[in-house]
């Protein structure tokens, strides 16, 4: 899909991570190292999305316990936060790098390791977490010089706090693939209180510009814990706004379901509008400490940089490498003393 | 923005009933496909169009990966490739039904039989639910053949009105699922497109 070659491809994604990992570090993060394989039993019911079908796993032939190459670093980081870094001071904001592993079907045209850059926020308070994901993924966006993309925002506590009011478990499936005739018939079928049946009729069609906050606030004017969530993420996008934030990028879409059960709040997903693909994303899960003995808030941004590769036009640093016809091997080693790169031709060296 | 819309159809009559209804409900203004020819590209420039022309198992991946925005499948197809997108609405033409067929009137299902079939996931998944084991056996068409000649002892296959069955001796024993066209479209790109996304579900809906 690119005309790079390896070596340009390789200088490329240096560049592109360590762009990355700059802007990350000016919010004030720390960069960790993580394992390449985790216990099985640490990431099963705390990883977003994980499933046996998708994991690429071993057994430990020491202990006989199944391992699985990480499929996301977030389960990770908490898992050093919980262990090792519980007397720290909160907030807690910890970075990382490196490859993530899953397992793909064949013929998908997918590859089954892909490289990803990111960070995760501790022990912050919603709000000022939630405006630091949004500020990041700017910042990255726009140095990268990535043209065409939007951040899709969604909110999964707005969401959840829908099953005060309807049995969720099927109408989730239906919203899930935002479709509109499925979900008539279904309320169709079920008694509901009209201004409830009006907002649930409209999430499938969530999705947009600000305009769809003023919809939604409209039609959740019946319950002041729906109106008071989509007050908050108009007052975060306001703030966003503020700071310089493009708006016209932001395309909110309230019907999102994917990561319920995972994310508590707001999860955003940062897309390429060229072909969809997926440039990063996050979220904030405020329970997931919990399952680690350590129950403090938790948000975090990852970005994928294979796919970013495709999109950015950041300039890879073309360093020269100083003059070729040295001549010998004493004079090189001097230059590169004093900090010049040589690339030295043998053709050119006395013996 | 003026981005244009990238629309993957089935070939044959499913393509040409979505045109038949795109025009109907004023989403275009005159056909740009050309049904005989040997093109696979159609282009609206007009209204900011593209369709493209593959084979129906082919849809709903051009969707998924964003090659396509949206695409026009039948609710089996999108069953069979479990693919990852939106199913917005059903366009009710294009009906079939997936049935189970045998060369005797009352086939009693049992462990082991063998199964031929294009759709060997919804398959799996139907007997698994009712508790048997069962061989799949992949074809790619005329189906109906596998049981003659002993190649399987039952077929899965889309039936719309029992014809080819009947000529070839062979009885409906029972329908897995029936099936109409749907609207499809790709997760991101319907997000990222919204402003035009919408406009066409809403002239569909209206």
């Amino acid at each position: 899909m690119t005309n790079l070659s390896a070596i340009e491809r390789a200088k490329m994604m240096n560049a592109i991570i360590g762009k990355i990992s700059d802007i990350i570090s000016l919010y004030g993060y720390s960069e960790i190292f993580l394992p390449i394989y985790e216990y099985y039993d640490v990431l099963a019911d705390k990883t977003f999305n994980f499933n046996d079908e998708k994991i690429i796993r071993f057994i430990d032939r020491n202990t006989g316990k199944s391992l699985v190459l990480r499929p996301d670093f977030t389960p990770q980081v908490c898992r050093i936060v919980a262990n090792y870094l519980s007397d720290m001071p909160l907030p807690i904001r910890l970075s990382y790098s490196g490859r993530i592993f899953r397992n793909v079907g064949a013929h998908k045209g997918i590859k089954s390791e892909k490289y990803q850059i990111g960070c995760e926020l501790f022990g912050s308070d919603e709000y000022y977490g939630d405006l630091e994901l949004l500020l990041i993924s700017r910042r990255v966006l726009n140095d990268l010089g990535i043209e065409d993309y939007r951040i899709i925002v969604g909110d999964k506590k707005f969401i959840s706090m829908l099953s005060e009011f309807v049995n969720m478990e099927n109408f989730i499936k239906m919203l899930e693939t935002k479709s509109v005739s499925a979900i008539e018939y279904f309320l169709s079928n079920v008694k509901l209180d009209d201004r409830i049946l009006g907002l649930l009729k409209f999430l499938p069609d969530a999705f947009g510009g600000r305009d769809i906050l003023d919809k939604i606030e409209e039609l959740s004017e019946f319950s002041p814990i729906l109106t008071e969530r989509i007050r908050y993420i108009k007052s975060l996008i306001g703030k966003f706004q503020e700071l310089g934030g493009d708006i016209d990028r932001v395309v909110f879409d309230i019907g999102e379901t994917r990561g319920l059960n995972y994310y508590t709040g707001v999860n955003i997903d940062i897309v390429s509008r060229k072909d969809g693909s997926s440039l990063g994303g996050g979220g904030r899960y405020d329970t997931l400490m919990e399952k680690f003995g350590y129950g403090i808030s938790a948000s975090g941004i990852a970005f994928n940089i294979e796919e970013i590769l495709r999109f950015s036009n950041l300039a890879y640093d073309e360093k020269k490498s100083s003059v070729l016809n040295i001549s010998s091997i004493e004079e090189a080693e001097k230059l590169r003393d004093n900090g010049k790169e040589v690339f030295l031709l043998s053709k050119h060296i006395k013996s | 923005m003026n981005s244009v819309i990238t629309v993957a159809l089935p070939k044959g009559r499913l393509a040409e009933d979505t045109i038949e209804l795109f025009l109907k409900k004023g989403i275009l203004d005159n056909s740009c496909v050309d049904f005989n020819s040997r093109k696979l590209i159609f282009e609206d420039k007009n209204k900011g169009f593209r369709f493209l022309i593959v084979r129906n198992m082919d849809v709903p991946t051009y969707v998924e990966y964003g090659a396509c925005d949206l695409g026009i499948v039948g609710k089996d197809i999108i069953c069979e490739t479990q693919a990852n997108v939106y199913e917005f609405m059903d366009l009710g033409f294009g009906y079939c039904k997936l049935c189970i067929a045998s060369l005797e009137k009352d086939f009693k299902y049992k462990h082991d039989i063998k199964i031929a079939t294009k759709f060997v996931n919804i398959t799996k998944d139907y007997f698994i639910n009712k508790g048997f084991f069962v061989e799949t056996i992949k074809l790619y068409g005329s189906i109906e053949i596998a049981p003659l000649l002993g190649l399987s002892d039952i077929i899965v296959d889309l039936v719309s009105t029992g014809e080819t069955l009947k000529k070839n001796g062979l009885f409906l024993n029972d329908t897995i699922m029936e099936s109409t066209a749907r609207l499809i479209g790709n997760k991101n790109l319907t997000r990222s497109k919204y402003d035009k996304i919408k406009d066409i579900l809403e002239m569909l809906r209206g």
